[in-house]
């Protein structure tokens, strides 16, 4: 792999190795320029990763200090936990499953769509959604979504017979096994799924698209290309004339080093990236990098969403197959006749068993408890994906009492739910009810939210920096050579699953920077 | 995790109170007590790591004894609604979250309850019954090839399901 010597001002830096990181950087360094990737986390092989829900979490997930307060559920069932997030090469996307819907275009204009929602600091993408459109199908492409462009589509697992057959028999139409960011057929060098349900362990089979299998490899044959695990970024330096100019950061051996940039772009995802602005506050920035407007680390989004759970007379055997293969979009409309603004998308869930006691009913005991996870075979599950409202209040913020293991603020998650919020999962849930029954259910149950896996839109997008955080080219306002190329970017959150848009914008922003680069201005 | 039995870290009557509380806070008549007194094991250890933690959980399975007589000849009935008076205590939340958490960690208790665990040796499922399931037809896979409804109602048919009896209250349970 090639080498850059730290006080190398040419290159472009980019923070963390997740969807969003990694397809910025591969653009990057295809298109020419330098590029020096830092990762918090350790690489680990995928021979490495293990078939275990318990010690793959432990493996793969960000367990430093974090802490969730406000009326959403994680704060009293998870406290400690407020989202779901990967610390190794490859981000999130080792967790992750692999639904990959676009957005809608009204979703990209939902102040003009849904009008002013008290509560609510709803605003316009200001990007012209037509023009995401081919960074979609570039991202399809280079996910290998199933369903897409002669793809196969992903086969029926039991869980989705289930789900699919209540969407049917109560009256849905749009359901499908994706689209799926995992091989059916071998493709881009990586085989098939052998369908063996340990997607959010990483996947040992290299079947599902991760940037630890796809982007980053390609991105070290580039020889344009370094990357630097076990780098934690603490601070982004900005020169006399307010560019960015460095990014510091503490090595495996906790040795604070100082790599030089021409450009850096941050992709730690919605929690680290503004913690990440807001401990760069420098002169001129007191308040974080991009945070002149106040908006830096608010307006934090992580879907509208819940579990519900069905047991039936026969056997499901849940934990076979692809963890998620399953999705309805008839509600995924906005339909203000339903009591909220926004829709939602139903989508297949499947657990091992620590998983499922862990979250069927966090906090539970008792003899109904164990009534139903003797019924775990009998069971099949569906997770609710809807837009939550962005609210100023919901923020992420430095601790004053809490520090990471680097010894930094804490990051605090302060989430409230709308009542749109409410009443959209109080709709979803009924649904699904409605869904098991209809193929025989003899147990319907509702669970809450998971810690979140969708964390949106603390630094958000806007034309006017009065309005966000970044321009609509992820560009932070005001340190003209300062990227954010993540979820946070996010003005609203839409129904969809976010990754495959998050690497949509990635995409289109390297386009962007390639273009800036060559006129001389970065 | 394992099935070898760990170095017990808390007193025998400290342990047997646990065990009693344990086959309480998941009573699964199936399961012998084997895995519940694995759980209670890995318990302990991890109470060991903090003092406080350790005097809690002494205190709370004293206390637990003192009200009990002897907890494992106590009845279910008996255990559950100590437990009950106790939901609130940090006691509970400890011994609760991490008995479930271990409990259900055990190979054994996956055998019984039918959770085989890791399948990539085997090959997956593949060609083990993924797609088996005998008692519904085979639904459609692909996409409709018909345009979603972005904005407004459904169609006939699906609205009036829609409109069908509304659900019970959040966190509510339904049964059939
Ligand atoms: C169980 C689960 C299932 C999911 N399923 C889906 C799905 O079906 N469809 C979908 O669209 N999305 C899904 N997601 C969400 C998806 O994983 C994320 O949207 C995606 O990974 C976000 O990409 P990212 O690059 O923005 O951030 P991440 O993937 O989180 O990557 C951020 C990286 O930055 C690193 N980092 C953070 N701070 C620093 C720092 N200061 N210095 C250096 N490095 C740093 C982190 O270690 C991490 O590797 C799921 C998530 C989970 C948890």
């Amino acid at each position: 792999m090639r080498h850059y010597e730290l006080d190398d001002a040419d290159v472009a830096v980019v923070v963390g190795s997740g969807p969003g990181g990694a397809s910025l950087a591969l653009r990057l360094a295809r298109a020419g320029l330098d590029v020096v990737m830092l990762e918090s986390g350790r690489w680990i092989d995928p021979e490495d990763f293990v078939d275990d829900e318990r010690i793959a979490f432990a493996q793969l997930s960000w367990l430093e200090a974090r802490r969730a307060t406000g009326s959403w559920t994680l704060a009293h069932d998870f406290p400690a936990l407020p989202a779901w997030n990967g610390h190794a090469v490859g981000g999130t996307a080792l967790l992750w499953t692999g639904l990959t819907p676009r957005f809608k275009d009204h979703e990209f204009r939902t102040r003009s769509s849904y009008g002013e929602i008290a509560g609510a600091s709803l605003a316009d993408w200001p990007i012209d959604p037509a023009e995401l459109a081919p960074y979609y199908a570039e991202s399809e492409r280079a996910m290998g979504v199933s369903h897409r462009e002669g793809r196969p589509p992903m086969p029926a697992n039991t869980s989705y017979r289930v789900f699919a057959n209540g969407a049917e028999r109560v009256g849905y139409r749009h359901y499908a096994t994706g689209p799926y960011a995992t091989n059916v057929e071998p493709y881009d060098g990586r085989p098939g799924t052998i369908q063996d349900g340990f997607n959010s362990q990483g996947d040992r089979h290299r079947s599902k698209w991760t940037p630890l299998v796809s982007e980053i490899p390609k991105a070290i044959a580039t020889d344009r290309f370094e990357l630097r695990p076990e780098s934690h970024a603490v601070r982004i330096t900005l020169d006399a004339a307010g560019r960015a100019d460095g990014v510091e950061y503490l090595d495996r051996d906790g040795v604070l080093r100082r790599q030089r940039a021409a450009l850096v772009a941050v992709a730690g995802n919605a929690i680290e990236t503004p913690r990440l602005l807001l401990l760069s506050a420098t002169a001129g920035h007191e308040h974080g990098l991009g945070n002149a407007s106040d908006h830096l680390g608010r307006h934090y989004m992580r879907h509208t969403t819940g579990v519900v759970y069905g047991q039936f007379p026969d056997e499901v055997h849940m934990y076979r197959g692809e963890n998620m293969a399953g999705i309805v979009a008839d509600e995924s409309r906005h339909d203000p006749e339903r009591g909220f603004a926004g829709g939602y998308y139903l989508e297949t869930i499947s657990q091992g068993l620590p998983s499922f006691t862990t979250f069927m009913e966090p906090g539970g005991w008792g003899a109904d408890f164990t009534a139903r996870v003797e019924g775990y075979p009998r069971t099949a599950a569906s997770w609710i994906c809807g837009e939550d409202l962005p609210q100023p209040g919901n923020r992420v913020t430095l601790s004053d009492e809490l520090v990471d293991r680097w010894g930094l603020p804490a990051p605090e998650v302060h989430y409230d739910d709308h009542p749109n919020d409410v009443a959209m999962r109080e709709h979803a849930y009924g649904r699904v009810e409605a869904m098991f029954r209809a193929v025989g259910a003899e147990r319907v149950w509702r669970a809450p939210a998971m810690p979140s896996g969708h964390n949106l839109g603390t630094a958000r997008m806007s034309a006017d920096p009065a309005d966000g955080v970044v321009d609509p080219e992820g560009r932070v306002h005001g340190v003209p050579n300062l990227f954010v190329s993540d979820g946070s970017v996010f003005t609203t959150g839409a129904a969809a699953n976010p990754t495959l848009t998050i690497m949509a914008l990635s995409l289109r922003q390297g386009d962007r920077i390639v273009d800036a680069r060559r006129r001389g201005e970065l | 995790m394992t099935e070898d039995q760990p170095a017990p870290a808390v007193p025998d009557a400290t342990a047997s109170t646990l065990l009693a509380l344990a086959r309480a806070l998941y009573p699964h008549p199936g399961i012998p007590d084997g895995p519940y007194e694995r759980a209670v094991a890995l318990l302990a250890a991890d109470a060991a790591a903090s003092s406080e933690l350790s005097a809690l959980v002494a205190a709370g399975a004293a206390e637990a004894a003192a009200a009990l007589g002897d907890p494992g000849a106590a009845s279910l009935e008996a255990r559950t609604a100590w437990l009950a008076a106790h939901e609130g205590e940090a006691f509970f939340a400890f011994v609760r979250e991490r008995i479930c958490f271990h409990l259900y960690d055990d190979r054994e208790v996956w055998q019984l309850l039918g959770y085989p665990g890791p399948s990539y040796a085997l090959g997956g499922y593949l060609h083990r019954g993924f797609d088996e399931l005998p008692w519904l037809p085979d639904p459609r896979v692909e996409e409709l090839d018909e345009p979603l409804v972005e904005l407004g109602p459904l169609g006939a048919s699906a609205a009036s399901e829609a409109a069908a009896p509304a659900a019970a209250s959040a966190g509510a349970e339904v049964t059939a």
